[in-house]
């Protein structure tokens, strides 16, 4: 009865809910003129009072991203992005004085952060989660620092760790995606306004989840941020990025940089749960999220572990890698991406076996329903000296409607006879015995198809800390509502 | 597109040649190929010569194989060396040396015409049909090869027939282009079994770079049994459309055995419910590179494709499998799949693969599969445990890799006549190992 008893507050949950972050905070902003030039770029960095290395730093990619050109090799359609029409920092005045504990926090800023269900003050030590909450650009409140502190690991914002560990940032910043890397990443490199940066310690295993919640927020307002995950030799860190957007009608612009380094025997896991405006039924609006995500198995016997949950924005381009230097370096990628009406995705991994011994799993579960397209892009590449390597890919995708697309395209390069490289890929549309097996049981259509995609994710939302599998299993079901005729 | 066309190595040689000779091309002055070869040296344009950066071309830099200028072969005089290949001899069969007929044994139920001769009395069904396949800038190199056309071979089938297809590549003097195009027209409930060869002498770089077209009209079946084993200084390029109308059925069983470069680039398109299509590969190389790029179109309902690709790769050759299975908008129950493997047995083997889906239709089941490795430790170790020696438990497990690739195809004599050139190319990759 227990379980009857679930299942129809969920259905009532998945009912009430279509997009419930719909919503707009009104807030005075404090905002850089409208588009990109080396003065807001100055203005930025002067805003975070960053040191003059980093503002050189910014400049050098303002200057090289100048002369890139913008990819157009993914399987994604969009107006021309105007790059001069975008505010490229705002941040809310309140924060000003720097808030150091949640009274001195812009009430107005707390009301969001409730509705979004952040547990940011009495729900914290029931969700055990230390919240580094990001309101557009600037990081507003930082929670468990102290028993962070303690252990020794650095959680903060980063134009935090810029000011006052010069020396790590310096040393890893830039390291594994490189000024230069592509045309998003460095527009990223010359106005990214903050972001996260974590450093754990040797042999540190970190006491709890990390998580930052991004949220978009003022109009126009691209949102640039800036992640740096650092794990020493033997240490442990998990860390859950969720996102939400305000329902609006302009197309928002995201280009976030997320770096991970793993020195000898040290593992991260990086949990994402996106799920951004996606624009509606008609495919207006909607957030354009290009990120790169790269994570580099630096030391031995290292451990990067990607999992995502994408179910918002109207266009993604994305693909979280490993590379896999070290000798005996693991490298995992579990996702869902699920598009509906006129979503567009195109996301991935690259797993590039360097190293000895180095083994890599990537598990994608793609979802495409309405006149949405979904494409898998993926490379795994096993260079000379990487003897013994191991890769095992899967890649499924489920169509709901014949209006809609799923695409494959995975590239795979052996040049080592110890390798071992295995991939297979599936396309097909939700089973008819199983859908009538689940409505001859009484369960009505959209639930039951819901119910069905959840099972299609199974491998993928069980590698999700507990705390986010709630939210994904919910998200699958109200991303596809409206897609069953 | 312009970057595209920026690193072209010789710049221009296709261009050059059809700007000299397109007034003496065989069949010029006819008004409707005149339009086509202009139409498909326009389309080569868009690309040029494929570097890696064209992305079809990403693992295969022709461009950069190319030593120098090659001549175009118009004439050639010199003796033909006719190995019969495929075991027992069949009845009906046309001789090319590069590209151009050099004799032609047909009996009824062929209408065989050759591609250099083309003129006004030229029949409708080749006008119908020359140029209208493997010509497009999807396949630039298809396009050339009717833009430059020297000669070839054009066939009509009715009733069930054999027919041998021997390309010789005899040395020459002189670093050499030859430009031919192949065009099979199986009429309704008609059979072809098509043995296709291509051999050639060791001597100066020569590209061959071949067009084929094959049109299956409806319930018509095609069983195409091709070997390609050359000099291992040769180039060879064969661009392959097809087109199949209803029920119908093509069978092929390619098999690439030497060369520097070679690459089958084949673009079928499924084009009306109930076509099928089976495609298995084989390369085994020893050096070089051997691509197969295929696109499978769904472009109708109920259409069904099947393809099987496997490489035993040694030395510093470099096997290259690219499969793309696209699904058009409505074509509802299409099933494909495609599994490519390959086989590393030396250090500086390289395997590339990228089977792609491009999926528009929801009623489908579309797979593919993967792997690549070296030979099973346990499976090499149970055979040794037994007696037999390294060499010769290698050889065993190798064919039994690649045994099911060729069962079920033609008679027993071509059979044992594959399995013997697989056998001779085997015996110099383990040569090269020990």
């Amino acid at each position: 009865m227990v379980a009857v008893r679930e299942t129809t507050e969920r259905v009532a949950d998945i009912a009430g809910e279509k997009y419930k972050y719909g919503f707009v905070t009104d807030i005075e902003m404090e905002r850089a003129e409208r588009g990109l030039n080396e003065d807001v770029i100055r203005f930025i960095s002067a805003k975070k009072g960053e040191p003059e290395w980093m503002l050189e730093w910014r400049l050098e990619a303002y200057r090289r991203w100048l002369q890139m050109t913008e990819p157009n090799w993914a399987r994604v359609h969009y107006p021309k992005i105007d790059y001069q029409n975008i505010y490229y920092y705002a941040a809310p005045k309140s924060q000003k004085a720097g808030p150091q504990s949640l009274e001195d926090v812009d009430p107005k800023l707390l009301e969001t952060y409730q509705k979004l269900g952040i547990p940011l003050s009495e729900q914290k030590m029931l969700a055990g989660v230390a919240v580094d909450a990001v309101f557009d650009s600037v990081s507003v409140a930082t929670t468990f620092k102290a028993k962070l502190t303690e252990a020794g690991v650095i959680f903060c914002p980063m134009s935090e760790a810029v000011r006052d560990f010069p020396d790590l940032v310096k040393k890893y910043l830039g390291t594994v995606v490189p000024v230069t890397d592509n045309y998003f990443a460095t527009l990223n490199s010359a106005v990214f306004s903050d972001g996260t940066f974590v450093y754990v310690p040797k042999g540190v295993r970190c006491p709890m989840e990390l998580s930052t919640y991004f949220r978009i927020n003022a109009s126009d307002t691209g949102q640039f941020e800036r992640t740096l995950i650092v794990a020493d030799e033997g240490s442990y860190v998990s860390y859950l990025e969720g996102c939400t957007a305000p329902k609006r009608d302009q197309n928002q612009l995201h280009a976030a940089v997320v770096e991970l380094v793993a020195l000898d025997n040290a593992e991260i896991k990086y949990s994402t749960v996106q799920n951004w405006y996606p624009g509606d039924e008609n495919g207006v609006g909607g957030i354009y999220n290009f990120v790169t995500k790269r994570g580099d198995c630096r030391g031995r016997g290292s451990k990067i572990s990607w999992t995502q949950v994408e179910t918002g924005s109207a266009i993604t381009w994305k693909y979280p890698s490993c590379i896999l230097r070290g000798d005996d370096s693991v490298g995992e990628f579990y996702s869902i991406a699920i598009t509906n009406n006129y979503q567009q995705a195109d996301t991935g991994t690259k797993m590039i076996h360097l190293g000895k011994n180095t083994r890599s799993r990537i598990v994608s579960k793609g979802i495409s329903a309405g006149k949405a397209q979904n494409t898998y892009r993926g490379l795994v590449t096993v260079h000379p000296k990487a003897a013994n390597a191991r890769n095992h890919t899967q890649c499924d995708s489920l169509l709901i409607g014949g209006d809609c697309g799923a695409h494959t395209v995975p590239y795979i390069e052996s040049r080592n006879p110890s390798a071992k490289i295995e991939h297979e890929a599936t396309t097909s549309k939700i089973s008819d015995d199983q859908l009538f097996y689940c409505r001859q049981r009484g369960i009505p259509q959209e639930e039951a198809v819901a119910l069905i995609v959840n099972g299609f994710c199974r491998d993928v939302l069980q590698q999700l800390p507990m705390e986010f599998a709630v939210e994904a299993q919910k998200l699958v079901g109200i991303s596809l509502e409206g897609s069953v005729g | 597109m312009s970057a595209l066309a920026l690193k072209t190595h010789p710049p221009g040689m296709f261009e050059l040649d059809f700007a000299r000779h397109a007034a003496s091309l065989p069949g010029a002055g006819l008004a409707w190929l005149d339009a086509r070869r202009r139409v498909a040296i326009a389309a080569f344009g868009k690309t040029g010569l494929p570097t890696r950066r064209v992305e079809a071309w990403k693992y295969t830099d022709l461009a950069n194989a190319l030593e120098g200028d090659l001549e175009p072969v118009s004439h050639f005089g010199g003796a033909v060396d006719i190995a019969n290949v495929f075991g027992s001899k069949p009845v009906d069969e046309v001789v090319l040396a590069h590209g151009l007929v050099r004799h032609i044994e047909v009996s009824g139920g062929l209408e065989v015409a050759d591609l250099g001769l083309l003129d006004e009395k030229s029949p409708a069904w080749i006008r119908d049909n020359l140029g209208m396949l493997a010509a497009s800038a999807d396949q630039p190199l298809g396009a050339a090869s009717l833009a430059l056309m020297r000669g070839g071979v054009a066939v009509r089938v009715q009733g069930a027939q054999t027919l041998h297809l021997q390309f010789s590549n005899p040395a020459l003097g002189h670093g050499a282009v030859s430009n031919s195009r192949v065009l099979i027209v199986v009429e309704q409930g008609a059979s072809l079994r098509l043995l296709e060869s291509h051999s050639g002498e060791p001597g100066r770089q020569r590209l061959a770079n071949l067009g084929v077209e094959l049109v299956l009209n409806a319930n018509a079946k095609l069983e195409h049994i091709r070997l390609q084993s050359d000099d291992a200084n040769a180039l060879h390029v064969t661009t392959i459309g097809a087109s199949l109308a209803r029920d119908a059925e093509y069978r092929a069983l390619f098999a690439a055995m030497g060369a520097r470069l070679s690459r089958v680039d084949m673009n079928l398109k499924l084009a009306s419910e109930g076509a099928r299509a089976t495609l298995h590969n084989i390369a085994v190389l020893n050096g070089g590179i051997a691509d197969i790029t295929t696109v499978m179109d769904h472009a109708a309902p109920h259409t069904t494709s099947r393809q099987l690709f496997k490489s035993v790769v040694g030395g510093d050759g470099r096997a290259v499998t690219q499969g793309r299975v696209a699904v058009r908008k409505g074509a509802v129950k299409s099933d494909s799949h495609q599994l490519f493997k390959a086989l590393l047995l030396s250090p500086r083997a390289e395997a590339d693969a990228k089977p792609e889906l491009e999926i528009f239709a929801d009623d489908v089941v579309c797979g593919h599969g993967t792997a690549i490795g070296a030979l099973d430790a346990d499976a090499l170790f149970y055979l040794r445990a037994r007696g037999i020696p390294e060499r010769e438990a290698k050889g065993l497990l190798i064919r039994a890799f690649l045994a099911e690739t060729m069962e079920g195809f033609a008679d027993e004599a071509v059979q044992d006549a594959l399995a013997a050139r697989i056998d001779e190319s085997l015996a110099s990759l383990e040569q090269s190992e020990s």
